[in-house]
């Protein structure tokens, strides 16, 4: 059976498996501070973090002893829940846009981008709190950030530094996602006991 | 009274010593508990960092009118993200009818949790003692050819305003945690309240151009009724000076927040069964919310 085919036979359970309620919901919230406060720089990035703090619990999987045996990877499983619940964000993001009238809106687009990168990267690796909890902290430190690696700045060196953000996310949520019985990355650069004296074991016996 | 009745009577009692010790117990564990979590740990490091970095250009002190409540909204948000995740632990882990086999109510966890808020309120109280202690000291600084005019004490009773913030933040959560257990409201929670109260205040620094913030512009007086008040946004002839310090009406708006605390704890309680002595404690608290919030008014 092929992925796509599994993917497919997946999907009707989707939205009963996946946290997906917070997503419209957040983004509901999104339009209420944006309706409080009019269209502006500052709200559709705090609408943007809103939304990001309900996609953090979507990997969240009550079953996950269950089916941590099953033979399709950790990341495949988590595409195909990534692939029910990222459409979800991209429908409420672009409804909240259309509903501010917005006119720039790649650059906030830009932000909930990294931001959802971000989330998705820490959740992988350890759980929703910890992506909500990091989120809002990465948020909160990135205003104190000097002027010179400011990320909230309109020009074209804070777009590359958010471009940057993104690509450590996705990297970070690849990581986060490997099979759990493949070797650790520090197992490579440091053999365990075992593995050295299978090594030695071998080393004197002959070639085949 | 009867010898039975009388034994009823001391048991009651018994019992009622034995639930005290039990919330005390539970209040120590979750306090100390609160002061280690994440969410409050990067909530007093934001908090902090408000302060150190918003000195004022001249005095190169802490604004008084940071500490008298805004500069503890990040730790207040810290603690209302860590009760919430305290108060909903037993539903996340899977051990709800596990605690409800033992012998202690389940409304002593949420009692407990009330009295775990004087953790982070005492941190709280600590961080701004520690930041207005200059404040306090230096009388008169000299710049230049400039003296600075001599500032003295500044009121206690102002400075008790951030604790209170924490301490309606941190019941909150507690509420929330009672009747919404989805995980992502207890983070979405500060955002909208630093959006919807800072407005309110005037210290978000959003457009004009949102019609909640035109309504408040219009009404003033409304910015009295916010968590946090930046006093800068009133004209003088508004405002007492005492010691050289702007202030509203000292005490009057920490008693405000009490209030509105003692309100959401009682609605956090009610959750376990109506009693006679939650709806006396509902009661005192709207009084003192209303009482308070109406004569702070300018």
């Amino acid at each position: 059976m092929t992925r796509l085919r599994q993917a497919a036979l997946l999907l009707p359970a989707l939205p009963r498996a996946t946290r997906w309620v917070p997503i419209p919901l957040s983004a509901l919230v999104g339009v209420g501070l944006l309706e409080l406060w009019g269209p502006g720089t500052l709200g559709f990035r705090f609408a943007a973090l809103v939304i990001c703090l309900g996609t953090a619990f979507v990997l969240e999987d009550d079953a996950v002893a269950t089916v941590a045996g099953v033979p399709s990877p950790l990341l495949f499983r988590r595409t195909v829940r990534l692939g029910f619940a990222l459409p979800l964000v991209a429908v409420s993001w672009a409804a909240l846009l259309w509903y501010s009238n917005a006119v720039e809106h790649s650059r906030p687009t830009l932000e909930l981008l990294a931001m959802v990168a971000v989330t998705l990267a820490v959740a992988a690796s350890f759980d929703g709190v910890a992506a909500a909890s990091a989120l809002l902290a990465l948020f909160g430190a990135a205003w104190l950030l000097p002027e010179s690696l400011s990320l909230f700045d309109d020009g074209a060196a804070a777009g590359r530094r958010w471009w940057l953000v993104v690509a450590l996310g996705v990297a970070g949520f690849l990581y986060g996602s490997r099979d759990p019985g493949r070797r650790r990355l520090s197992a490579w650069i440091r053999p365990s006991p075992q593995r050295s004296a299978s090594t030695k074991e071998g080393a004197g016996q002959p070639s085949r | 009274m009867s010898a039975v009745a009388e034994r009823q009577a001391g048991a009651t009692g018994r019992a009622r010593d034995r639930g005290s010790a039990t919330v005390w117990s539970l209040a120590q564990v979750e306090g100390w508990r609160l002061l280690r979590s994440a969410a409050f740990l990067i909530g007093l490091v934001f908090s902090v960092a408000l302060i150190v970095m918003s000195r004022e250009l001249v005095w190169g002190f802490t604004s008084y009118e940071l500490l008298t409540g805004i500069a503890l909204v990040p730790l207040a948000s810290g603690t209302l993200i860590g009760v919430y995740l305290a108060g909903t632990r037993p539903a996340r882990h899977g051990t709800t009818e596990l605690y409800a086999a033992t012998p202690t109510r389940a409304e002593v966890s949420t009692w407990a949790g009330l009295v775990s808020l004087a953790w982070p309120v005492a941190v709280a109280g600590a961080v701004v003692a520690v930041a207005a202690l200059p404040l306090a000291v230096v009388r008169d600084l000299e710049f230049g050819d400039t003296t600075l005019p001599p500032r003295g004490v500044p009121n206690v009773l102002e400075l008790a305003q951030g604790p209170a913030i924490v301490l309606v933040y941190g019941t909150l959560g507690l509420l929330l945690a009672r009747f919404v257990p989805v995980l992502a409201v207890a983070f979405i929670a500060p955002i909208m309240l630093l959006w919807l109260l800072g407005g309110l205040s005037g210290s978000t620094g959003a457009g004009p151009n949102g019609s909640y913030d035109v309504y408040v512009h219009a009404v003033p007086r409304l910015r009295w009724l916010g968590p946090w008040v930046d006093y800068r946004l009133f004209p003088t002839e508004e405002l007492g000076f005492v010691n050289g310090f702007a202030t509203g009406r000292a005490g009057l708006h920490a008693l405000y927040l009490v209030g509105i605390a003692s309100v959401l704890a009682t609605v956090a309680l009610l959750g376990h069964g109506r009693r006679r002595s939650l709806g006396i404690g509902a009661a005192a608290g709207v009084a003192l919310a209303v009482g308070a919030g109406l004569l702070q008014l300018p």
